[in-house]
């Protein structure tokens, strides 16, 4: 991987500082999902965004491409462009969604309209934002086909959704998602709702397209082991907030934070040596309106004790990587 | 076999089955339209025994039975008791002024459903919202005869711009046609309207949080166009099978609003025929209405195909 380009403080493209969003609940008050979460995207630079179902990565990125539901709540900033975008009006969104910012999302057998070719529902963006002939919007398609690895790309982009399988799909997807050249391409879960052989496919060439085309990624997965194949960095997420963040390698080799650890124990894959045998995190995932004080992994945390009630910061314990753990900090002190 | 191909054949045989079924209600029901035609009293054994002759009912009523499918494959409905003459003439003369009023019924039904039904579903919540529902309750709920009578009412007598009855042909006069159409298509309509919003509603609401939705509204398209060309065309899959299945019910009020606004149609004349017990032209309606029926669910589920690609492989 690229490890100078990570080093250099290039500028960050886009900035979440406290970024907070919560659901209107029917009684009139709010269910917290996302609890100030902060992290920068530079460029080029894949982020992986981790953790269990339910901690909070949709709606994370959701708020980033301004796609919440109605009943969303959001606080904090979002600096893209000179722009804090979670005050841009809805109309000003047109010009940044599937332009600047790309999105892929999980389930490929669903996010395709079935009333619509392959081909035209490439069109549908390339027309929205870029001015082309004829001749250069099918060109571009069929460029775009090619470039996600779809064989027989003319027949395909006459082809409705039904007659490609999942993996084809979600080629399609992200071939969607890069017709405009964004400047960043959030993937949620891209590769869960796949077989596995598919999954390591579609990484590959969501990797290799990062590599190629430089657009910087926010990779969502709850998979440790898919994250290892392409995120530079990581920023793991549990109950709404970030728990622990650096490089990737680094994170994956000495995870600071309990919760990192029983992640990693959790992935199957080889490679990843996990150093206990494979096993889920014991307890469940917190209810976010009833958090217990402190430390909201203190319940389910092994090594939990009485200073895990007063809530641990996200404290930077050696440069370049931060954890929200009372034994973090002290480890690096020591 | 080709879907299309046994849709048809079951469609026919359905359409067999149920007027056969009329063919011999009609025969265990009380009143004989011998009788009636002669008049209880007049009748000696002798004259009755002629007519029923004359009638083709002096003999069992399987033979009867075989007779009228008979003429039923060479479309030969036989003819009236009543008049004489033969009911096919009639019937050619009626369908399609029934047909014109269920067009216009139809398209009233989904000019009103569709746009209430969308309002609704996009603003679940909202004052504009609830309106569009209760609106479509009301047309739903209200009896065609009181809805009826209430539009004559309104735009016949106290404002004058619309006749209350009578049918002009359209080809005779294309404008008073259209004009008189109005009423009994809108009274027709409005009941049937309801249904299609309620089912538009319902239907768009979940389309509306499909998947496939939130993609094309990341690509930066604006939100009337993922609604009018993405959720909407897709909840009008359910819509058009609705339609389709509830057609029927259309009947009844057509039965109504034919006599309610003097329109000579094909209900009207079934109406008669029922008063008068005549026999071949009961039959010979019916079958009409339920071959037109079945031809319109047939109708939806190839508009299904054309607009839903993943029909057309099965
Ligand atoms: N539209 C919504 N309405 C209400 N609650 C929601 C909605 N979307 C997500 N949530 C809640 O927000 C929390 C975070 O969800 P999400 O971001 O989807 O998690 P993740 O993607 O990490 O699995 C969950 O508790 C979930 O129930
Ligand atoms: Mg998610």
């Amino acid at each position: 991987m690229t490890a100078v380009a990570k080093q250099t403080p290039a500028p960050a493209i886009l900035s979440v500082a406290d970024l907070a969003v919560g659901f209107a609940r029917r009684d009139g008050g709010t269910a917290p999902a996302v609890r100030g979460v902060s992290f920068d995207l530079h460029r080029g630079e894949v982020l992986a965004l981790v953790g269990e179902s339910g901690c909070g990565k949709s709606a994370t990125a959701l708020a980033l491409i301004g796609l919440l539901a109605r009943t969303a709540r959001v606080g904090g900033r979002v600096d893209f462009g000179g722009r804090n975008l979670l005050q841009l009006p809805e109309r000003e969104w047109e010009s940044i969604r599937g332009r600047r910012i790309a999105m892929i999302f999980q389930d490929p057998m669903s996010s395709l309209d079935p009333l619509y070719r392959i081909g035209d529902q490439i069109a549908e963006v390339l027309r929205q934002h870029l001015n082309l002939s004829p001749a250069a919007l099918a060109a571009r398609i069929r460029e775009l086909l090619v470039l996600v690895g779809i064989p027989d790309p003319d027949l395909r982009l006459r082809q409705y959704p039904h007659q490609l399988s999942g993996g084809q799909r979600q080629r399609v997807v992200i071939a969607m998602a890069l017709a405009c050249d964004p400047e960043i391409i959030i993937a949620d879960e891209p590769t869960t709702a796949l077989d596995v052989t598919i999954q390591a496919q579609i990484i590959d060439l969501l990797s290799q397209l990062n590599r190629r085309i430089g657009m910087a990624m926010i990779f969502i997965s709850h998979d440790l082991g898919v994250v290892s194949r392409i995120a530079h960095r990581v920023a793991v997420m549990y109950a709404g907030q970030l728990v622990e963040s650096g490089p990737c390698e680094r994170v994956l080799q000495a995870p600071a934070h309990p919760y990192t650890r029983g992640l990693l124990a959790s992935v199957p894959a080889a490679g990843m040596a996990p150093k206990t045998p494979l096993q889920a995190i014991p307890g469940m995932v917190p209810d976010m309106a009833r958090l217990p004080p402190g430390c909201a992994f203190r319940n389910r945390c092994a090594q939990a004790h009485d200073v895990c009630q007063t809530p641990p910061p996200l404290e930077t314990h050696t440069p370049g990587r931060a954890a929200r753990c009372w034994l973090a900090a002290q480890e690096s002190r020591i | 076999m080709n879907y299309y191909i046994r849709r048809i054949i079951v469609a026919l045989l359905t359409v067999l089955v149920s007027s056969s079924l009329v063919f011999f209600a009609i025969r265990i029901l009380p009143g004989d339209p011998v009788l009636m035609r002669l008049g209880e009293s007049a009748a000696t054994p002798e004259v009755v025994a002629q007519m029923a002759a004359r009638l083709g009912m002096d003999v069992p009523v399987p033979v009867q039975y075989l007779h009228w499918l008979g003429g039923l494959v060479q479309f030969d409905f036989g003819n009236s008791i009543a008049t004489g003459r033969p009911v096919a003439e009639e019937l050619v003369k009626r369908l399609p002024r029934s047909l014109e009023l269920m067009a216009g019924g139809i398209l009233v039904s989904l000019c009103i459903g569709i746009p209430l039904g969308v309002v609704a579903a996009r603003r679940p919540d909202s004052l504009i919202g609830h309106t569009a529902s209760v609106v479509a309750l009301v047309g739903l709920s209200a009896p065609t005869f009181v809805k009826g009578l209430i539009l004559i009412i309104l735009f016949s007598i106290t404002l004058g711009w619309l006749p209350s009855s009578g049918y002009t042909p359209f080809l005779q006069d294309p404008a008073a046609n259209l004009r008189a159409m109005i009423l009994p298509s809108l009274t027709l309509g409005l009941g049937f309207a309801g249904v299609v919003q309620r089912v538009t509603r319902a239907s768009l609401a979940e389309t509306l949080n499909r998947d496939y939705v939130r993609t094309v509204r990341a690509k930066g398209v604006s939100e009337r166009r993922a609604v009018y060309r993405h959720a909407l065309p897709n909840a009008m899959i359910p819509v058009i099978s609705v339609v389709g299945m509830r057609i029927g019910s259309m009947l009844g009020g057509m039965v109504v609003i034919e006599s309610l606004f003097n329109w000579p149609g094909l209900s009207s004349y079934l109406i008669e025929a029922c008063y008068a017990r005549d026999y071949p032209a009961i039959q010979a309606s019916l079958f009409i209405i339920f071959l037109v029926f079945s031809f319109i669910s047939l109708t939806m589920d190839v508009l299904m195909g054309v607009i839903n690609p993943r029909r057309r492989d099965v």
